[in-house]
């Protein structure tokens, strides 16, 4: 398809008081061949690990400067909370959590979530083989899981697959 | 009301317009989808008014789009607001609330943004979480995306 404009939507409400949508159109959108329109969303990304940040800044570079995505970083388990209890705007649309982390680990933020917003989706990162947490991730809720090293190319596709319209 | 997301039903539609591309004066595209859905809401529904606020930005340059996609996702937008802010108004029915929908265009350089804001029921915290949410489906697959973005909306 070459008419795609590669834009995005965000929606902001308050029950009995207002809805605002805002539609982003990126000039020279036929730089974007593999996005349609599509809903501007939140992504929350859980890891201890630093240069986590830099990698995914870098690799969702392109989806993140059409407004498809927006990036949160939380180094904990704690401070992934934090952001919950906070407006994240636009729409929160899912969480990316590792699991090896000091402190509240992963499974632990995971159980937590599903009791505060159940409807959230989590993707949990995982080294591979690590079956029995992975186990334990599926009893908590977990919605996915993404392998160390993250495929970046994979999990853009998983991410686009999941809601209805991040394509 | 079935749904697979006001997204989805967007992307298709930019997709499958089948339009050309070209450079567009998105201040008059807004203008004339925004008549559009008006009349159009006027001629399902004598008794609907709304008032209408523009706040263009005359510094909106020509951008490349389909036009043809764009005044879909324009029309539905506007459809849902004036849906909106009409249920609010019913429920108002000493008349005091007035329905509004502002419209507002701005250049940010290297793109464009339109603000479609109504003051009506709004969208509740879980249908506005399911709109992001995977395979989110209500009972009716809809055909067309206004009746997609109102279901996912309003309900």
């Amino acid at each position: 398809m070459t008419q795609q404009h590669g834009g995005a939507i965000a929606v902001d409400s308050e029950e009995g008081v207002f809805t605002e949508f805002t539609v982003r159109l990126p000039r020279g959108g036929r730089a974007l061949p593999a996005m349609g329109l599509s809903l501007s969303v939140s992504i929350l990304i859980v890891d201890d690990e630093p240069d986590v940040t830099d990698l995914f800044r870098q690799r969702f570079r392109r989806e993140t400067r059409a407004g498809t995505y927006v990036l949160h970083f939380a180094a904990s388990g704690e401070e992934a909370l934090d952001h919950l209890t906070g407006e994240i705007k636009p729409q929160l649309f899912v969480i990316l959590s590792d699991i090896n982390m000091p402190g509240m680990d992963g499974l632990e933020l995971l159980r937590v979530i599903k009791e505060r917003r159940p409807e959230l989706p989590v993707m949990m990162v995982t080294a591979y083989g690590d079956d029995e947490r992975r186990r334990r991730a599926v009893e908590f809720g977990a919605t996915a899981f993404v392998t160390k090293p993250v495929d970046f190319d994979l999990l853009n596709t998983r991410l686009q697959q999941m809601p209805a319209g991040l394509g | 009301m079935a749904t697979a997301g006001i997204a989805h039903e967007i992307k298709n539609h930019s997709r499958g317009g089948g339009g050309d591309r070209q450079a567009v004066d998105l201040n008059a595209l807004v203008e004339d989808s925004l008549n559009l859905a008006y009349h159009g809401a006027r001629a399902q529904d004598q008794n609907f008014n709304i008032t209408l606020e523009r706040n263009f930005d005359p510094a909106v340059k020509p951008i490349e789009l389909v036009p043809q996609d764009i005044t879909r996702v324009f029309l539905d937008l506007f459809g849902n607001g004036f849906y909106a802010a009409n249920k609010r108004a019913r429920t108002h029915a000493d008349g005091h609330f007035r329905p509004v929908l502002r419209v507002a265009t701005h250049d940010a350089g290297d793109a464009v943004e339109i603000r479609v804001r109504d003051n009506g029921v709004g969208i509740p915290a879980e249908i506005r979480d399911k709109l992001f949410q995977p395979f989110f489906t209500t009972s009716r697959r809809a055909k067309g995306p206004a009746s997609v973005s109102r279901s996912a909306m309003i309900s």
